[in-house]
């Protein structure tokens, strides 16, 4: 599932030391570490997860497509709840999984 | 809870909006789904953006004193709350997360202003729900708001913020792989007409666009114009992309397409409001019907991007307009004095349109693909084809609310928001009728899904 991820994320310019602290996410087995700017679809991405939800007819795989609420493609399950990924900010500990089939 | 004014969006249209009404004593509460202001234009301008200003340029920082602004006592925000439901007496029903769950709330209005601004015009074409594939403003906000950058990416579709987003890639270092432009058949023809208000009007605009594709060039970023059959191809995720330029089919190595072809109202409130809706046929595509000051009737208001693509400043203007009206209205400004703040305004706003229906033209949808391809999938949610909607509409489908029952297209997740447009399209075309004539989806609250509890919540 996992591929080298290609996405990056800029780091800060020399003079700015200050690291925000890193949260980790738990992708089913798989730690994912995030910043507290990071919505949970952003910090999913960058880990290069390559599938977030099944398609509901076909099974094929699905990533966040439009990161602004308005595609459902990042639909995923949080700690119980079935919710879109990419209007969710990241917070540490959370659980993360794909949605049962609705 | 009860307001003055509720302002549903805190975007350029509705900032302005705001600050406007404090300052004429009017208390407003602004809600928007987001977790800081700024809508999408300006996301994240105040924190975490900072870092990136060299990258995302002046016309981003300007936002800066729009998000400053909302610090005043008259001004309520909510932020992270998602409205899913205005009722004709308006009250507004939305959601919100706290450390004990999501809730629902309601507000009661004397006036409502919709600053719901605009979404990317869904763009379908094969292979476009593979993993990989995502579109240029989602990557854009990504920039905006975590700092993220693809490697390596290809950019497809058209429109203005197709080279801007290559631009700011350009500046912070990563430069697109390439960028494959759709052109729509006669573009040029169709816009040249419209250059000379562009250039009396929007020359800053036309000189950026330049600027940019000069930038585009000096760089050496590959930059296909007129490409068609674009196809993302991979087993379960984006491997490959494939385009035909000048009558050549070509194959590259991808593993992200970025995709975009320009931005349209988003109506979903709108609709399910009960407001007309008007096609509007340089833009192509539908629009609430308002006057001149966004007013839609019953103390309902709409400003910015979600009135018809204006722009941001158009935006922050035609939420300015907005306020003065509401203002009039609640009998706290008279006639003339609502027309002395106006006439500035609507001069400013007249000006900043002026360059519209060139880019409107210039950079118009290309349907040809998705509708000379039977196997290219229109809803996304429930994976309804091209081909699927023909046959609906030689069986006798006039309309998006039938075909729903044809094939449950539209009635996913999303409620038609990735597929209403193209899906009318195709019925349009199958049926010898323009696209105005296709019935729109009726569009219901809760236009956000939300839980049992959250209904029982308000019980």
């Amino acid at each position: 599932m996992r591929k080298d991820s290609m996405l990056r994320r800029l780091q800060p310019k020399s003079g700015n030391s200050s690291t925000e602290p890193a949260l980790t996410l738990h992708w089913y087995d798989q730690e994912i570490s995030a910043q507290p700017n990071d919505t949970v679809a952003s910090a999913l991405l960058l880990a290069g997860i390559r599938a977030t939800r099944k398609g509901t007819v076909s099974g094929n795989s699905r990533l966040p497509f439009c990161m602004m609420g308005s595609c459902f493609e990042c639909l995923i399950e949080i700690d119980g709840q079935i919710v879109q990924s990419c209007m969710t900010p990241a917070k540490d500990g959370m659980r993360l999984s794909m949605p049962e089939q609705m | 809870m009860h307001t003055r004014v509720a302002i549903i969006g805190a975007g350029p249209a509705g900032m302005a909006a705001s600050q406007t009404l404090a300052a004429l004593d009017i208390p407003c509460t602004i809600l928007d789904e987001q977790p800081a202001a700024g809508g999408q234009i300006y996301r994240s301008v105040n924190n975490g953006g900072s870092q990136l200003a060299s990258v995302l340029g002046k016309e981003y920082q300007a936002g800066r004193k729009w998000v400053d602004g909302l610090a005043h006592p008259d001004i309520t925000t909510h932020f992270g709350v998602s409205v899913w439901q205005i009722d004709p007496d308006n009250t507004i029903t939305y959601s919100q997360a706290d450390s004990e769950g999501t809730k629902a709330h309601q507000l009661t209005a004397d006036h409502i202003l919709l600053a719901t601004g605009a979404q990317e015009r869904p763009f379908a074409f094969a292979g476009w729900t593979l993993p990989g594939v995502m579109s240029v403003g989602a990557a854009q906000i990504m920039l905006k708001a975590q700092g993220i950058v693809p490697e390596n990416a290809v950019l497809a579709g058209n429109g203005p913020l197709l080279y801007l987003f290559a631009s700011q890639l350009i500046k912070a270092g990563y430069p697109p792989k390439m960028i494959l432009e759709t052109w729509p058949d006669k573009a040029w023809r169709n816009a040249l007409p419209h250059l000379p208000a562009a250039i009396g009007g929007g020359k800053q605009y036309l000189w950026k666009g330049l600027k940019m594709l000069a930038q585009i060039k000096r760089a050496g970023v590959k930059h296909y114009k007129g490409i068609r059959d674009l196809t993302a191809l991979g087993d379960d995720d984006l491997n490959q992309v494939r385009f035909t330029h000048l009558g050549k089919t070509q194959t590259i190595h991808a593993q992200h397409l970025l995709v975009h072809q320009g931005v349209i109202p988003n109506t979903q409130f709108t609709r399910s409001m009960g407001i007309e809706h008007i096609w509007n046929p340089i833009q192509q595509a539908w629009q609430p019907q308002a006057d001149a000051w966004g007013d839609m009737g019953e103390k309902r208001f709409i400003a910015g991007d979600g009135a018809g693509i204006g722009g941001a400043i158009a935006a922050e203007l035609a939420g300015q307009l907005s306020a003065l009206q509401i203002a009039h209205q609640q009998e706290v400004l008279t006639e003339e004095q609502r027309d002395v703040g106006a006439q500035p305004l609507q001069k400013q706003l007249t000006k900043e349109l002026k360059v519209r229906s060139f880019l409107d033209t210039l950079y118009a949808p290309d349907y040809r693909d998705v509708l000379s391809n039977d196997h290219i999938m229109v809803c996304r949610c429930e994976e309804v084809s091209s081909g699927m909607l023909r046959n609906h509409a030689r069986k006798g489908c006039l309309g998006l609310n039938q075909s729903k029952a044809f094939s449950r297209c539209g009635m996913g997740p999303c409620q038609g928001r990735m597929c209403g447009l193209t899906a009318a399209k195709v019925l349009a075309d199958e049926r010898g009728v323009d696209v105005s004539e296709i019935d729109y989806m009726r569009i219901r609250a809760p236009i956000k899904p939300v839980t049992l509890q959250e209904l029982a919540d308000l019980a």
